[in-house]
């Protein structure tokens, strides 16, 4: 396309958007001269342009804009919804030329006529009624406003323009996007050359290389800052936005923005546009209540939705909130049942946020009818996705009656970002400092990492935490030996944090991404590739890839019974641990009696008199037969058996191991009976019945087995 | 590489950048081929398939590279184990530069640019493995031997694994 052609629909476009802005501005303050100025410079530029380029749509109705604007400016008439209404479908619909422009190079045939018409109707009758008033307002001198008052703003506009076109240019993203690649390619051999310069030893040599290492830092920093922009590039469409889905449902908003000079880079903000779009109008449609509803709750007529936007730690937070009545989270309970997302009983576990997060699932939507604005269960998906696509996460939370909050928080940058580095096998993979929690150091005896139903967990203060190995995850061979000395990054992907278990920690590095090619497209689990500072690449691990690969959300939900269990008294359930004793013969222990699980070698049990034990922890811990001291008979041991599962309970302080076959999951119990007396009771897990075994009484048929007072 | 260079006689000619995989002669058009490269430290990238060897970093490009044999399915050597290992030959493909991994680098050989039936040109060989044989573009005859000319294209498009 000829060059100044498309100058004039990116400044067209521009401007239609200050036009957009100052109607909003404008319709708080009908006689506000500010707005009113620079909507008419907007439209004026659009129309003289237009002529200039031979466009005599664009150039007509930006004229009958125009005309009204004048009108409105010289305070011949004041804005009214309706002005404002068809000011707004004016701007529309030089879009809808100006998007045909670019594309084929001309203008779109939409025929304008009945807006024209409506726009000079505006001016006439108004103009009408203001005219007893105002005897300058005439027609004739209204349609080709008044040269005394144009001059001056637009003397002003071309000076305004003239400085900042010194001191600003426009350019190519493209040119930019090279430059970032070029970056990470400077600091890349930067890298390289400050380890061979440390070798070298040479105080010349040195001396440069620390010169380049600053410049290549510095330098950095100005072409991570050429990409950003500020977050009211993006929030500049909302008021409209929220506006258009206001009249839609029949409410009054109003958007306040804080911190709107929020800075990120183009492609995240570019990235967060659409979800934002959603949010705001999840917030208007679902969140403000109608006008009669909110002054009945003692609230204002006209709700609002406040934007966020803030830096924290590399990353940068997004926060659309309204004061609306909260999220109805029965509602949403219902339709996820009825949508099968869960079960009932799966659902009236979940915490209310944990429900209210539902709303980001698939296909999800608790609007009862299908509207214009919001309903088709398309929408907040889109927020999670989008966010997570580009290594972010979506929240939303909420106070009943007073209000919800969607907080979507993004990387700064995508190009270049601070990672961790670890190694698992012979390899160096890259995590995305800001997908990591904490670093946690298993001990060596492995103690650290329970098996639960062939989950790996781990307790992180008093919390289950589902572990991934990233040997296995790789398909490498898995970690045959307990390892001797791993350490846990705890990673927050989708939902539920989880531990990822790697053999070493590198610490950090600011790492250039590269894309992965076509060729491991079908390999989720890297979310890129980065060349080290020795020239060999590290993969970078796609954390959310790597949570769902390893089937977190079965241990979540292991988890969530556990807090249903404590948190709904009213349903007597207890979570207990699964064990065989031999083929078919299962019992199960109650789980917060199960300190540890252990696999001891079957070399470390000792004979002390009848007693078979272990040390363990600086202790002794005496180990029992579980089958035998439920009186169900002895399982011939296998010989070749190396080892001894042992779960360790606890009662009143003591320890006891107790020999099992094999773990075999964790369960929820319904109780049946309730006698204490007996080694078991019984109860149903999972559809099936099972003897729960008794912890105190075995404890003292236990000790009295050994010939210990109990 | 050698600079050996083979010249055919008589009628146009095109180049081929040749390599050789067990004791099969190949060749690729050379206004494909980027450069050819000593072996280098491959990073292997797990659950990719047996084709994909791993990624290389170029000069601060990150190339994927394919194990060519693996990919034309031409069975190793008992002795040899699965090289990770040997020269590169970078090409471009309209996916993008990829690097293959072949046994030893030959040469630049002239061969007829006319295609079709004529004395310079053979059938494939009845013996070769069935990807080989769905990735030769042509099958040239040099004396004492016959040039097989692989479609880059093919053999660079990713395999479902």
């Amino acid at each position: 396309m000829d060059e100044l052609l498309h100058e004039f629909v990116v400044e067209s476009t521009e401007n239609l958007q200050t036009i957009d802005e100052q109607l909003m501005v404008l319709e708080r303050d009908p006689e506000d001269p500010d707005a009113l100025g620079a909507i008419f410079r907007a439209m004026h530029t659009i129309k003289g342009t237009a002529g200039f380029f031979d466009l005599p749509r664009i150039e007509r109705l930006a004229h009958g804009a125009e005309t009204l604007l004048g009108k409105l400016r010289d305070g011949a008439i004041i804005a009214s919804v309706s002005h404002i209404t068809a000011l707004l479908i004016v701007a529309d619909t030089l879009r809808s030329h100006l998007s045909s422009i670019e594309t084929t190079e001309s203008e779109s045939d939409i025929d304008s006529q009945a807006l024209l018409d409506t726009v000079l109707q505006l001016c006439e009758q108004q103009a009408d009624a203001a005219a007893p008033n105002d005897a300058s307002a005439s027609p004739q001198l209204a349609v080709v406003p008044p040269p005394t008052t144009t001059v001056a703003p637009d003397r002003n506009e071309a000076s305004d323009r003239n400085t900042s076109s010194d001191t600003t240019i426009r350019v190519d993203t493209g040119v930019l996007d090279d430059l970032m690649t070029l970056m990470g390619e400077l600091v890349l051999a930067r890298n390289e050359l400050v380890q061979t310069a440390a070798r070298m030893n040479d105080t010349g040599l040195s001396a440069c290389t620390q010169r380049i290492n600053h410049v290549t830092s510095d330098l950095r920093s100005r072409v991570v800052k050429t990409r950003m922009r500020p977050v009211r590039a993006v929030w500049a469409a909302i008021p409209r936005l929220a506006r258009d889905t206001a009249v839609a449902c029949g409410k009054q908003v109003s958007v306040r923005m804080i911190g709107e000079d929020t800075e990120l880079d183009k492609t995240v903000l570019e990235a967060i546009k659409d979800p934002l779009t959603h949010c705001v109008r999840n917030s208007v449609d679902h969140g403000i209540e109608d006008p009669e509803a909110r002054l009945a709750a003692g609230k204002s007529a006209e709700g609002t939705v406040t934007l966020r936007a803030r830096h924290d730690n590399g990353n940068v937070v997004v926060e659309i909130s309204d004061d609306g009545a909260g999220i109805n989270v029965e509602g949403v309970r219902a339709k996820a049942l009825e949508q099968g997302l869960f079960t009932e009983t799966a659902l009236a576990a979940m915490s209310d946020r944990h429900v209210a997060n539902l709303i980001f699932a698939p296909g999800f939507s608790t609007a009862a009818t299908v509207t214009n604005v919001s309903g088709r269960g398309v929408g907040m998906d889109v927020v999670r996705t989008n966010a997570e696509r580009i290594g972010g996460t979506a929240d939303v939370s909420f106070v009943p009656g007073q209000g919800t909050t969607f907080t979507i928080t993004v990387p700064l940058t995508l190009a270049i970002i601070p990672a961790l580095i670890v190694v698992s096998g012979e390899d160096r993979f890259a995590i995305p400092q800001a997908s990591v929690l904490e670093v946690v150091r298993a001990t060596a005896d492995g103690s650290d990492i329970e098996n639960l139903g062939g989950a790996l967990v781990h307790r992180l203060r008093g919390a289950l935490v589902a572990l991934v190995d990233l040997r296995s995850s790789l398909n490498a061979q898995p970690t045959a030996t307990p390892p001797g000395r791993t350490q846990i990054v705890i990673l927050r992907g989708t939902g539920v944090p989880f531990g990822l278990i790697v053999d070493e920690i590198l610490g950090n590095e600011e790492i250039v991404v590269r894309p992965l090619d076509v060729h491991y497209a079908n390999v989720d689990l890297f979310a890129g590739a980065t060349v080290m500072g020795d020239g060999k690449i590290a993969l970078i691990l796609d954390v959310t890839a790597l949570g769902a690969n390893a089937s977190v959300p079965e241990i979540e939900s292991a988890a969530n019974e556990q807090e249903r269990a404590s948190s709904h008294s009213d349903e007597p359930t207890v979570p207990v641990l699964v064990v065989e004793l031999d083929r078919d013969d299962r019992v199960a222990l109650p789980l917060h009696s199960v300190a540890r699980l252990e696999k001891f070698q079957l070399d470390d049990v000792e004979l002390t008199g009848m007693e078979r034990v272990v040390q363990y922890r600086d202790d002794i811990l005496q180990l029992l037969n579980l089958s035998d001291l439920l009186g169900r008979g002895s399982v011939p041991s296998d010989p070749d058996c190396r080892f001894v599962v042992t779960a360790v309970v606890l009662h009143e302080g003591r320890e006891l191991g107790l020999e099992v076959e094999r773990i075999v999951e964790v369960a929820e119990a319904h109780s049946v009976d309730h006698n204490r007396n007996t080694s078991t009771q019984t109860a149903i897990a999972n559809g099936s019945v099972i003897d729960v075994v008794t912890i105190e009484n075995l404890f003292n048929r236990g000790l009295r087995i050994l010939g210990v007072a109990a | 590489m050698s600079a050996e260079t083979r010249v055919v006689t008589g009628g146009p000619t095109r180049r081929l950048c040749t390599f050789t995989l067990g004791d099969l002669l190949l060749g690729a058009d050379i206004t494909a081929v980027e450069e050819a490269v000593r072996e280098r430290d491959i990073t292997a990238v797990p659950l990719a398939g047996p084709t994909m060897a791993g990624v290389l970093n170029l000069r601060g490009r990150i190339l994927s590279v394919i194990d060519l044999r693996t990919r034309l399915g031409i069975q190793r050597d008992i002795d040899m184990p699965r090289s990770t290992n040997g020269p590169h030959l970078v090409v471009r493909t309209s996916t993008g530069s990829v690097s293959l991994i072949v046994d030893r680098l030959v040469g630049v050989i002239d061969v007829a640019a006319e295609s079709g039936a004529n004395e310079s040109h053979a059938p494939a060989p009845p013996h070769l493995p069935d990807q080989l044989r769905d990735a030769i573009s042509m099958v040239h005859r040099l004396s004492p031997q016959l040039l097989i000319e692989i479609d880059l294209e093919r053999v660079c498009t990713p395999v479902a694994v």
